[in-house]
């Protein structure tokens, strides 16, 4: 078994190696004799390679099928794992992750591989300026050596451009996206020379030009007398899709070629529908109108796609990006039992994601789910960047932890049992229901907001540090805390069982019922406001520390308090007998309707 | 600018063609800028040495990082570097030969006030090699 050398490449920290050019050289010159992988890998999201001439040359290494080189990025530092992948225009851009980048003309490429039969790249980006390739391979003599998975190829060339270089060279090219960004008819995207009884192969991608470049004479060059696989892939420079001279197997390949290979169907770019082919302000995600949506075919090496979404969702698309409805039905996530989720930088469901007996660790970066997530017993949920929107029923049971850190918008329901959510939720808003059952802690740095339910049973601590928010009822039983350093606001119903502490540093504002059973103490230094009525059971204390208004509507109820203390501008009600129930009220209209032993008022 | 510099060739014996791939004693590896700041590993490491040149550009280092171009469709380079960095130039300072002899330096960065016009005599040029 050889022994994989795994070394960081940052510039900045404490890497192993500053620069890939660094790394690639101290490289053994015989990875075999060695019996190592060599495997590199780019540390953050803000290492970008940029400079005159070539970036990264890897050459002459001896290496085989199971000792080779590879360069690949850190959780977190490529492109795909941006915060805002899926919604991120999908092109070179260093602000989305690592990148290599020459910005002058270099014929060797901004990276050049030659001699080095086993080399794997993925999550990259590259880039090459005039007429400079982003990407060189050259001098394989493996099928399928070279693999190049989930990269964004970019060159701006003005000259005779070849985005993709890939002479007498044999890879194997998944989910990568080539893009021609210049101003030269005469560039090629790909151009790929394969020997006599060699292959190369390539599955779901996408060879595509941009408004800055007229109609390319020849957008895909396959030379040589060897075969080339192209599957799932798109194909739109606008003259003649792909030229070959070999052999050529074509499967659900798409193109705006009108008179296209075998194996080769004509879309127009029109119809094709990428988000933008504008110089500059590219964007190649498919639209939801793209007539290469669900037309591809099955092919295990093209998924995930190039952003980590898992194919199919429906078929597979054309190309290196798989387009997710998130309002189409049907396209349920399921894994019982046997559960173990990589971290991945999106998750886009567009009706029910489950996961029973999960022993998942994290979901990483992105949620968007349109109707329902459920997971049952999961050690873990863990959502570790904003949550964009949650447009139904997510449900937790027994969940260890829920770590959501950005904002959750929910449309309907959010449930979680049992849970024990180790982090603050920055905001959770949610239009129908908040129900929350044995759970520890639920914490918010900011707001709880619902115009519905908030149902909360048995947590210990239930925390906002600005306001809670509902339209209809807030319910939290057997809670010990439920406090807020803002407001309480609630449109209908507040019911709190057998609370600890009920406290709100501002005001409880209930324009219906405020009902609070068996509290040790309800207390709020500003104001309780409550439009119908109020009722407290078997509280200890009620507190409001606020000098003007205790608005009661309608009526007042408090059973077997051991003290109800209301402070309202020099007036006071006191109830002095053994319930020790002191009140204070200020407008004559409250009505004390039943208390439990007998309330005696006096002034 | 600062250059990495290969003091110890790498050798691939058993392949003559791979063998002129790689970079060699007195080969550029990479050529950096003034404030590019190097890992502990690649100050240290005894196949490499690092020079600061304050004074150079990167045009005036540029040759150095060519490779000798084979042909374009078949085997694009025949070296890994037409020039090398010659180390025994009568030029450079005695403090820099025990420089690149010490493996085990002190300082991992040794300063060199060179212009682009005192470097072109320090290019050795490799011996060509052929096409297979």
């Amino acid at each position: 078994m050889p022994t994989t050398v795994t070394s960081s490449i940052s510039k900045s920290g404490t890497p192993d190696y500053s620069t890939p050019q660094l790394w690639e050289d101290d490289c053994p010159a015989n990875l075999v004799t060695a019996d190592q992988v060599w495997r590199g890998v780019i540390d953050k999201p803000t290492d970008n390679y940029s400079g005159t001439g070539i970036q990264l040359q890897s050459s002459s290494i001896t290496t085989d099928a199971t000792r080779y080189m590879e360069l690949t990025t850190a959780p977190g530092a490529s492109f795909r794992d941006h915060a805002s992948a899926s919604t991120n225009a999908l092109r070179f851009n260093t602000a989305n992750g690592c990148s290599i980048e020459s910005t002058n003309f270099t014929p060797a490429g901004a990276v050049q591989i030659t001699s080095v039969d086993h080399f794997r790249v993925s999550g990259i980006q590259f880039k090459g300026a005039l007429n400079t390739p982003a990407l060189s391979l050259s001098s394989g003599s493996t099928d399928f050596g070279k693999r190049i998975d989930n990269c964004i190829l970019e060159t701006s060339g003005t000259g005779n451009t070849r985005v993709g270089q890939f002479d007498s060279s044999l890879p194997r090219v998944t989910n990568c996206l080539f893009i021609y960004n210049g101003s030269d008819a005469s560039s090629n995207i790909l151009h790929n020379n394969v020997p006599t009884g060699k292959t190369a192969t390539y599955v779901n991608c996408t060879f595509i030009k941009t408004s800055a470049s007229p109609n390319l004479a020849n957008a895909v060059v396959l030379g040589g007398l060897g075969t080339v696989n192209l599957t799932n892939c798109a194909v739109y420079g606008g003259g003649n899709g792909v030229t070959f001279t070999g052999t050529v197997n074509a499967t659900t390949c798409y193109s705006n070629d009108t008179t296209p290979i075998t194996g080769m169907t004509t879309v127009s770019l029109a119809n094709a529908a990428f988000e933008s082919s504008t110089s500059g302000s590219h964007d190649f995600r498919l639209k939801s109108t793209s007539d290469l949506i669900d037309v591809g075919t099955t092919d295990a090496l093209g998924t995930p796609d190039i952003l980590g979404t898992a194919r199919p969702t429906g078929s597979f698309d054309i190309g290196a990006f798989e387009f997710v409805d998130p309002n189409i039905i049907g396209r349920a996530f399921e894994a019982d039992s046997a559960f173990t989720a990589p971290a991945v930088s999106s998750v886009v469901i567009g009706q029910a994601a489950e996961t029973d007996f999960s022993t998942a660790s994290s979901i990483g970066i992105g949620v968007l789910v349109d109707q329902a997530v459920e997971a049952d017993s999961a050690k873990t949920f863990g959502i570790t960047t904003t949550i964009p929107v949650v447009r139904a029923l997510p449900e937790i049971d027994t969940a260890q932890s829920v770590t959501p850190l950005g904002t959750k918008a929910v449309a309907s329901t959010l449930e979680t049992d049992t849970t024990l959510p180790t982090r603050p939720i920055d905001v959770i808003k949610t239009q129908q229901a908040v129900e929350e059952d044995t759970a520890q802690p639920v914490q918010t740095d900011e707001r709880i907001g619902t115009l519905l339910v908030v149902e909360i049973d048995s947590a210990q601590t239930v925390q906002s540090d600005t306001r809670i928010e509902t339209g209809s009822t807030l319910e939290t039983d057997t809670a010990q805390v439920v406090a807020t350093d803002d407001r309480i606001s609630i449109l209908q119903t507040v019911e709190v069982d057998n609370a600890v502490l009920v406290k709100s540093d501002d005001r409880v504002s209930v324009l219906q019922t405020t009902e609070i059973d068996t509290a040790v103490s309800v207390s709020t230094d500003d104001r309780v406001i409550t439009g119908a009525a109020a009722e407290v059971d078997s509280t200890r204390s009620v507190n409001s520390a606020f000098g003007t208004v205790v608005n009661l509507v309608t009526t007042i109820e408090v059973d077997v308090a051991f003290s109800v203390v209301v402070d309202i501008g020099g007036f006071a009600y006191r109830v002095p007998d053994t319930t020790k129930i002191d009140l204070y009220l200020a407008q004559k209209t409250v009505d004390v309707v039943k208390t439990d032993p007998v309330i005696d008022l006096s002034v | 600018m600062q250059l990495v510099l290969r003091v110890l060739s790498k050798v691939n014996p058993d392949d003559a063609v791979r063998d002129a791939g790689l970079t060699k004693r007195g080969s550029i590896i990479t050529a950096l800028p003034d404030d590019h700041v190097f890992s502990l590993r690649e100050r240290t490491n005894p196949e490499w040495r690092i020079i600061h040149l304050p004074l150079a550009t990167e045009e005036g280092v540029a040759d150095f990082l060519a490779p000798e171009d084979g042909d374009h469709e078949t085997n694009p380079m025949l070296l890994r570097r037409k020039f090398s960095f010659d180390f025994e130039h009568p030029s450079l300072p005695p403090s820099f030969a025990a420089f690149i002899a010490d493996d085990a330096r002190a300082e991992p960065v040794f300063s060199l006030s060179f212009t682009n016009t005192m470097l072109n005599p320090l290019k050795k040029v490799n011996p060509t090699r052929f096409r297979e």
